[in-house]
C-alpha cells in the first residue's frame, strides 16, 4: 500500500515573478546570450537579402521575388520566409530582441544607480590579515621598523604617489585599515555607457514614430516639388550639374542649385547641394542622393492653354531598359520614354521621345490608350486633342528629405556611450586594501589587490608595492606565490 | 603632377612587394625558431614545478627584426599610396586589405615585449601575409573616390577606427587560438612547452578587446554620423552596418562572459574566435553585400 502525499501547490507571488524578471534582465549571463542571439540575427540580416517595401506591398510581386531567391536558397526559401528572415528588421522576434536589449540596459542602469545611492554596508571594510593575504591572487606583506602610525602614513603617501585616493581609513585595536582606489569613476562611466546606449535605442524608436522622410524625391531641372508632411516647404531645382572623371565611368561630383521655399516664399536661394553637404532648415534636412535623365515638356490643351510646362523626371525603366516617366493631367495620363542611355536604341531615336497618351476617367488609374507619338525635339505634335512639345533633354536631381526630431538625442546617447566606454577601457578601476599592525619590532603592512582585473594587474600592483616599500623603508615582501624577495633595504 | 603621382604609386607597389617578401622570410624564421624550441623543449629544457606549459620564450631577434623591416616597407607603401591618391588609402578593398595587414603588424609590434609570446609571431605573420596575398587578387589601380566618399576627415576617422579594431581583433583571435591549443594539447607533447601560459594568453586577448571594442563602437558611430550627412539617415540596416554591429555585439557578449567565472577561459576564447570570424565577414563582405558600401570596389572601374 502506498501513501500519496498531497503536496501544497507552489504559489509564486507577484513579487517572486518581479524578482525573477529582475534577475533575468540584470544577469550578465543572460545579457551575453541575448547579445549573441542579436549578433547572430544581424549576421543573418547581412547575408539574406531583404524584400523592399514595394515588393512586399504586392503579393504577386513578393511571390515572384521569392521565386528568384530559390536560385540561391533552394528549398529553404519557405522556411526563411516563415521565420521572417526576408524582412528581418521588421519581424516581431527581432523587435522583441531589441526591446529586451533596451529593457536589460535600463535594468542594469537602475540597479547600478540604486547601488551607488544605497551602498551595501561593510563593502569597504578592509579586514585582510597577513595569513589570509597569502591565498589572495595579488598580495604582499611588508615589514618596517616604523610604528603603526608612521607606517600607515607612509603607506598612504605611497598610494597617493601612485595616483590612488584613500577612500576609507579606519583605526582600530587591530591596527590601521586603508582602502585606496584609482579611477574610481570607472563604475559611473560604465553606467553612463549603458545609459547612453539605452538612450540611443529609445531616441531611435521615438524618431521612427515622430519623424518622416521622403527617400526618393526626384525633381527635374526647372521644376519644383512640395515636400508635404505639413511642413509648408517646397524645393525648386534651378540647375543640376554632374561632372565625370575622364578616364573612368564614374561621377566625380554632382551639384544641385536649389531654392527652398516656405509657404511659397524663398528661405534659401541658390543653395549648392552636394552629397556630403546637405541643406538643413527648421529640422528638415535635404540631401543629394541620386540623379538621372529628365525631359522638358510643354503640353497645351485643345484651346491652346498651357496645361503643363516643366521638367519630367524619368525615374523608371521600361522592360527594354529605357528611361521612363509618368505624369498625370486632368483626364489624361502620359507615359514618356527616352532612348536608352547606352546609345544602342534603334526604336526610340536620339533627339526624340515616345509619348503614350491615355484618357483617364475619375475612377480609373490605367485609362484607355488614345495614341502613341514620337516627339522630335522642338517640334510640336498633336495627340488625343493635346499638343505636345518636347523642348529639350535635361536631368533630374534625386533628393532625400528627412525630418527626425530625435536625432540630437541619438547623438547625445551615442556620445555618452562612447565617452563612458573609452573611460572604462582606458582607465580601469583599481583597488588596494592595506592593513597596518604592530608586530613587536615595528609594524607589518599587508597589501591586497581589491579586485581581480586581468590586464596589467601584476605590474600595477608591483608599482604600488614598490612605492610603499620605498616610503616605509621596508625589508622584505611576500608575493602571491609565497616567494620572498630581499629588497636590499635594512630590516 | 601626374608623373609624380605615378612614381608614388610605383613606390607604393614596390613597398607592398618588399613587405610581402620580408614578412615571408620573417614567417619562415619564426617557424624555424618555433620548431627549434619544440625540439629543445622536448629533449633538454627542464619543466617548471607548476607544469611545463608555463615556459615563455620571446621570439628570435632575427624574426622580430624582419617583422620591423617588413612593417617599415609596408608603412612606406601605405604612405606613398596616400600621397599618390591625395586621400587616406581606404577607398577600395585592395587599400583596405593592405591597411588591415599594416594594423595587424602595428598591433603586434606595439605589444609590450613581455606580452610577445612564442607562437604569437608566426600566427600574426601568417595572418598579415594572408591579407597581403588576398590584396594581390584585387585591382590595385588608384581610382578617385565616388562623391559619397569625398569626406577626407570622416573617411580617415571611420575607416581608421575600423582598422585599429580589426588589427586588435586579429591579435585577440591569435591569443584565443593559442589559448585553446594550450588547453587541447596534452602535457606530454613538446608543443605544450612551446605554447605560452594560458593565463597570459587570456590577458592578451582581453587587452586586445579593450582596444578593439571601443574602436569598433567608434567605427559604428562615425559611420552613422557620416551616413546621416551623406544620405540623410544615420542607420539604414545596410549589410555592412549590420555585420559591424553583429561583430561589436559578439565582443560585447565576450566582455559579459568575463564577469562570470564559469564562462571565463574556454568559453571566452571561443567567443573571441567567433568575433574574428564576424570581423572577417564584415571585412570581406564588400564582395557580396552590396548596399551602401558597394562602392568600396572589388572590380576594376
Amino acid at each position: 500500500m502506498t501513501t500519496k502525499l498531497n503536496r501544497p501547490p507552489v504559489r509564486r507571488s507577484a513579487e517572486d515573478l518581479v524578482n525573477l524578471l529582475w534577475r533575468l534582465f540584470s544577469s550578465a549571463q543572460v545579457a551575453a546570450v541575448g547579445l549573441g542571439l542579436l549578433g547572430a540575427a544581424l549576421v543573418a540580416g547581412a547575408l539574406i537579402p531583404r524584400a523592399s517595401v514595394q515588393v512586399r506591398s504586392s503579393t504577386r510581386a513578393y511571390e515572384a521575388w521569392l521565386d528568384e531567391r530559390r536560385e540561391v536558397f533552394g528549398p529553404a526559401v519557405p522556411i526563411l520566409d516563415a521565420l521572417g528572415l526576408f524582412n528581418l528588421y521588421n519581424s516581431w522576434w527581432f523587435r522583441l530582441l531589441l526591446c529586451w536589449l533596451a529593457v536589460s540596459l535600463g535594468v542594469y542602469v537602475f540597479a547600478r544607480t540604486e547601488r551607488r545611492i544605497h551602498p551595501r554596508r561593510g563593502t569597504l571594510a578592509p579586514t585582510t590579515r597577513p595569513a589570509a593575504a597569502r591565498s589572495v591572487a595579488l598580495s604582499s606583506v611588508l615589514s618596517s621598523h616604523q610604528d603603526v602610525e608612521d607606517a600607515a602614513r607612509a603607506a598612504e603617501h605611497g598610494l597617493r604617489s601612485c595616483g590612488y585616493a584613500i577612500r576609507s581609513a579606519r583605526t582600530g585595536s587591530e591596527g590601521v585599515h586603508l582602502l585606496a582606489e584609482r579611477n574610481r569613476w570607472h563604475r559611473l562611466a560604465n553606467v553612463a555607457s549603458h545609459l547612453g546606449m539605452a538612450g540611443m535605442l529609445i531616441a531611435a524608436a521615438v524618431g521612427q514614430l515622430t519623424g518622416w522622410q521622403e527617400p526618393a524625391a526626384a525633381v527635374a531641372e526647372g521644376s519644383h516639388v512640395e515636400l508635404g508632411h505639413g511642413s509648408g516647404l517646397s524645393v525648386r531645382v534651378n540647375d543640376f550639374t554632374p561632372s565625370w572623371h575622364t578616364h573612368i565611368d564614374a561621377p566625380r561630383d554632382y551639384v544641385t542649385d536649389l531654392t527652398l521655399l516656405k509657404d511659397g516664399v524663398p528661405v534659401r536661394e541658390n543653395f549648392l547641394l552636394r552629397v556630403n553637404a546637405p541643406l538643413s532648415y527648421e529640422g528638415v534636412s535635404i540631401h543629394q542622393a541620386f540623379f538621372g535623365p529628365a525631359i522638358q515638356l510643354r503640353v497645351r490643351g485643345a484651346g491652346g492653354a498651357t496645361l503643363y510646362h516643366q521638367g519630367l523626371a524619368l525615374t523608371q525603366r521600361d522592360p527594354e531598359n529605357r528611361p521612363a516617366g509618368i505624369m498625370s493631367l486632368p483626364g489624361y495620363r502620359l507615359e514618356v520614354l527616352a532612348p536608352r542611355l547606352d546609345g544602342t536604341d534603334t526604336v526610340v531615336r536620339p533627339g526624340t521621345t515616345r509619348i503614350r497618351l491615355y484618357r483617364v476617367a475619375a475612377t480609373e488609374t490605367e485609362g484607355q490608350l488614345l495614341g502613341e507619338v514620337d516627339a522630335v525635339r522642338g517640334t510640336p505634335v498633336a495627340a488625343g486633342g493635346l499638343t505636345l512639345l518636347f523642348e529639350r533633354e535635361t536631368q533630374y536631381s534625386g533628393l532625400h528629405v528627412t525630418k527626425n526630431p530625435a536625432v540630437p538625442y541619438v547623438w547625445g546617447g551615442a556620445g555618452l556611450m562612447l565617452v563612458g566606454m573609452m573611460y572604462v577601457f582606458a582607465l580601469p578601476y583599481r583597488q588596494v586594501r592595506v592593513r597596518v599592525e604592530a608586530d613587536g619590532v615595528g609594524s607589518t603592512v599587508t597589501l591586497v589587490a581589491g579586485r581581480s582585473r586581468p590586464m596589467g594587474r601584476s605590474a600595477e600592483f608591483e608599482r604600488v608595492v614598490a612605492a610603499i616599500t620605498l616610503d616605509l623603508g621596508a625589508g622584505r615582501r611576500r608575493t602571491r606565490a609565497g616567494e620572498e624577495k630581499r629588497d636590499g633595504i635594512a630590516v | 603632377m601626374g608623373s609624380l603621382s605615378e612614381s608614388l604609386a610605383r613606390v607604393a607597389l614596390l613597398g607592398y612587394f618588399a613587405a610581402g617578401t620580408v614578412l615571408g622570410l620573417a614567417l619562415l624564421s619564426s617557424w624555424i625558431g618555433l620548431m627549434g624550441t619544440r625540439i629543445l623543449a622536448g629533449s633538454r629544457l627542464p619543466s617548471s614545478p607548476s607544469g611545463a606549459h608555463t615556459l615563455r620564450i620571446p621570439p628570435s631577434s632575427v624574426a622580430r627584426g624582419l617583422v620591423w623591416l617588413g612593417f617599415a616597407a609596408l608603412s612606406l607603401s601605405v604612405a606613398a599610396r596616400t600621397a599618390a591618391a591625395g586621400r587616406p588609402p581606404y577607398a577600395n578593398q585592395y587599400e583596405f586589405a593592405v591597411a588591415f595587414a599594416w594594423t595587424v603588424l602595428a598591433g603586434y609590434l606595439l605589444l609590450p615585449r613581455e606580452r610577445v609570446v612564442r607562437g604569437l609571431t608566426p600566427a600574426v605573420l601568417a595572418l598579415a601575409l594572408g591579407l597581403l596575398l588576398y590584396a594581390s587578387t584585387l585591382p590595385s589601380a588608384i581610382t578617385p573616390p565616388v562623391p559619397a566618399l569625398q569626406n577626407r576627415l570622416l573617411l580617415g576617422l571611420h575607416v581608421g577606427c575600423a582598422l585599429v579594431a580589426y588589427g586588435a581583433n586579429a591579435v585577440a583571435f591569435v591569443a584565443a587560438l593559442l589559448f585553446l591549443a594550450q588547453r587541447q594539447v596534452r602535457v606530454r607533447s613538446g608543443w605544450v612547452r612551446v605554447l605560452p601560459d594560458a593565463r597570459l594568453l587570456d590577458e592578451l586577448g582581453y587587452g586586445a578587446v579593450m582596444v578593439s571594442f571601443p574602436m569598433l563602437g567608434a567605427t559604428l558611430l562615425l559611420g552613422s554620423w557620416w551616413s546621416s550627412i551623406a544620405w540623410g539617415s544615420y542607420w539604414s540596416w545596410d549589410p555592412k552596418q549590420s555585420a559591424t554591429l553583429a561583430t561589436w555585439l559578439v565582443y560585447a557578449a565576450y566582455l559579459h562572459t568575463r564577469v562570470n567565472r564559469e564562462w571565463q577561459g574556454r568559453g571566452s576564447a571561443l567567443l573571441l574566435v567567433l568575433g574574428f570570424c564576424a570581423t572577417l565577414l564584415t571585412f570581406a563582405g564588400n564582395l557580396f553585400f552590396g548596399g551602401l558600401h558597394s562602392y568600396a570596389g572589388v572590380t576594376d572601374a
